[in-house]
């Protein structure tokens, strides 16, 4: 028999609780996962039909509000520019993503002692270039090395994705403009891989992929963890992670399929169910000890909301043809104004990213370029655009301010009555300038191009997709909710592995980041009891020694997968 | 459309002022459009217009049905965004339409199973900015 102390509960199964949990269990703990959503049969997609771009626009949309599946949880977003967006499911937001994949660079770790501003990570890097590797060789990574513009890293398990035509349009401009770009690291197959077929390049990537080319945590770490032994309960909502006298967690209350509460005891708790929902568990979580919410002596869980603003720039190049085939975000990347330059009227920097062009409904709505006109220009406007329009994201780094949070609604609830997330956010002036500045850098490149109709957006609205900071990482407890290794500084055996502990929130696709961070915490806590164990035996049954399970040792230092 | 009443008719003016056809492309009454708006409820929005527009509409000329959406778009523009919404989620999921755009372009629909052959990443391209200096900040120093 075992003692609830052995057991690891971890909340959330998407992209940071797939890895951990596959991690630990693959060293012999006994990890139980709890999920909100179910799993989501990831062939049969919406894009094997002809109304699939109903079902983008109207129906299986990336904002839970519109959305609205039984699983997903409201959030209020009346008092953000930025609307949320995320997915309750086995794989969490990878459902439904674009699967951009580039690593931070190692300036977005050191913002104060670089640039004076924000504060510093505890870690760096270099600190996560193993991990890095472990997940992109799990997760499936396209792409070059080589970048003179990034840290040298290993060789990408499959060769880059095609440009296509607008991709190498637009390199070429960057080429003569002087301005670094670089193919992209994406988590999508260019050739078959363990399993997955390689990509055909059908576009809409954030509809799932039947043939698999398209990485989600559900086809990539999930197949792993449970064949190590994790138990994933789906439907199973949590809404307090449980204390004992002394703070300490002792497990997890949730509501079931059947909406009856429950309790699941645990030694460990693990949450990662991202930057909104992690720090809504939290305020939801009070008891004597944590009065605040849990972990909440520094009043930060909530607070320093980051997303990553974005602009964008599109445009029609009239000679160009079929710049619809291809995975609609993942070409190139222009990291040219990136780090902090003393000629900017900011601080820190953007990355522009290529995207294609829009499928014919999304196009006639008016998505990257204007609404199409209705009357007789409709249909000579729709064939001047269609396949030929290519845009350009500006992406910026987001700094961190208190005063933007998330806390708890005292009205607005989910199906099963529990408070929803309430989000309070302000584009800075710092972030205004900096897309300023992009939407002209893109709109040269565009120019340099040779483009026509060249249509500039300041603030896209459906880009909350990364939830950053509000649980952050840091050595001060009155200054950061977990430590170096994402251990709560109020309560030791309490976790974070999400989007949360971002110190910043550099201007990159977080999710390698934060599947790095899941898998070194992962080491850390296997760590942390090997040398428990040493120091003191203990008559508990949980850990076990990896040669009774047969397991593959899992060194801490120089990680491997 | 199998209705010819007047609300018919006046749905099926109304989708051809705003969708009209051409040489490539159906007019949105050859389409199933007209079905589908009269079926979703996203189509409220059309079904409030079609109060707001006159007897007389189903019967005008282009240029006058046209004239007069113009004044409702610059009266109503909410109801106006609405309309124009529904009736082209409705017009481009119409197998007709989704074949003129295979035809006209060589888009494929639906985007899987066949999805599109491409050129395999040439290196090539990379060749000027391969030479570029090393441009982040190495943290280590």
């Amino acid at each position: 028999m075992t003692d609830a102390s052995d057991e690891i509960v971890i909340v959330g199964a998407g992209a940071s609780g797939a890895a951990c949990a596959r991690r630990l269990a693959a060293a012999g703990f006994r990890v139980t996962c709890l999920e909100q959503g179910h799993w989501r049969d990831p062939t049969d997609t919406p894009t094997t039909e002809n109304n699939w771009e109903l079902a983008r626009n109207f129906e299986d949309h990336w904002s839970p509000n519109i959305r609205r599946l039984p699983e997903d949880y409201p959030v209020n977003d009346a008092d953000t520019p930025i609307k949320p967006v995320m997915f309750n499911g086995v794989g969490g937001s990878t459902i439904k993503w674009g699967a951009q994949f580039p690593r931070f660079r190692p300036s977005d770790f050191r913002t104060r002692s670089l640039d004076g501003v924000a504060e510093d990570w505890p870690i760096d890097y270099f600190d996560l270039e193993a991990y890095y590797d472990i997940n992109d060789r799990i997760m499936g990574v396209s792409g070059l090395a080589g970048d003179p513009g990034n840290p040298r890293r290993s060789p990408r398990p499959m060769p880059p994705l095609p440009l296509g035509p607008g991709g190498r349009r637009m390199a070429e401009a960057f080429d003569r403009l002087g301005w670094h770009w670089w193919v992209s690291d994406v988590a999508i197959t260019s050739r078959t891989y363990r399993g997955r077929g390689a990509c055909n390049h059908c576009g809409p990537c954030d509809m799932g992929c039947p043939r698999l080319s398209r990485a989600s945590a559900d086809i990539t770490y999930w197949p792993l963890a449970l064949a190590a032994g994790v138990t994933l309960k789906t439907g199973a909502r949590a809404f307090e992670v449980t204390v004992d006298g002394e703070g300490r967690a002792t497990g997890v209350s949730y509501f079931d399929e059947s909406g009856a509460a429950r309790h699941i005891a645990a030694g460990t708790v693990i949450l990662a169910a991202n930057g909104a929902g992690t720090a809504r568990l939290m305020l939801l979580s009070k008891s004597a000890r944590h009065p605040d919410g849990l972990a909440n002596s520094s009043g930060l869980v909530g607070k320093r909301l980051m997303h990553h603003p974005t602009g964008m720039v599109s445009a029609v190049l009239p000679d160009m043809q079929e710049n619809f085939a291809g995975a609609f975000a993942c070409t190139l990347l222009c990291q040219h104004f990136y780090e902090t330059r003393p000629e900017h009227d900011f601080v820190r920097g953007y990355q522009m990213q290529l995207v294609r062009s829009e499928a014919p409904m999304t196009l006639a709505l008016g998505g990257h370029q204007p609404r199409l006109p209705w009357g007789r220009e409709h249909h000579p406007t729709f064939l001047q655009r269609f396949g030929r329009t290519v845009s350009l994201t500006v992406t910026t780094e987001d700094l961190p301010e208190e005063a933007n949070r998330i806390d708890l609604d005292p009205l607005l609830t989910d199906s099963s009555g529990i408070p929803a997330p309430r989000f309070r956010y302000r584009v800075s002036e710092n972030t205004r300038r900096m897309i300023a500045h992009g939407i002209g850098s893109a709109t040269r490149a565009f120019e340099e191009a040779g483009a026509t109709q060249i249509h500039t957006q300041q603030l896209l609205s459906y880009t909350g997709f990364h939830l950053l900071g509000t649980a952050c990482m840091g050595t001060d407890a009155a200054r950061s909710v977990v430590d170096a290794d994402c251990r709560a500084h109020d309560c030791d055996n309490l976790f974070i592995v999400d989007g949360s502990v971002f110190v910043t929130a550099a201007a990159l696709n977080p999710t390698p980041t934060i599947q790095a961070i899941a898998l070194r915490t992962a080491d850390r806590i296997i760590a942390t009891r090997r040398e428990r164990r040493s120091a003191s035996p203990t008559t508990r049954h949980g850990w076990r020694e990896l040669r009774e399970t047969g397991a593959v040792a899992a060194p801490v230092h120089g990680a491997s997968a | 459309m199998t209705d010819h009443g007047p609300e018919a008719r006046k749905l099926a003016t109304l989708i051809d002022t705003l969708l009209p056809g051409t040489t490539d492309f159906p007019a949105a009454s050859e389409t199933a459009a007209a079905t589908i708006l009269a079926r979703r409820h996203r189509a409220k929005a059309v079904l409030l217009l079609l109060q707001e527009l006159p007897d007389g509409f189903a019967g005008s000329s282009e240029e006058k049905a046209t004239s007069m959406l113009e004044m409702i778009e610059q009266q109503r523009p909410d109801l106006f965004r609405d309309v124009i919404e529904a009736v082209y989620a409705a017009y481009y999921s119409d197998p007709s339409v989704l074949a003129a755009i295979a035809r006209t372009t060589g888009y494929q629909h639906p985007p899987q199973p066949a999805g599109y052959a491409m050129p395999a990443f040439d290196e090539t391209i990379l060749n000027h900015v391969r030479t570029n200096p090393e441009s982040w900040r190495d943290t280590r120093m």
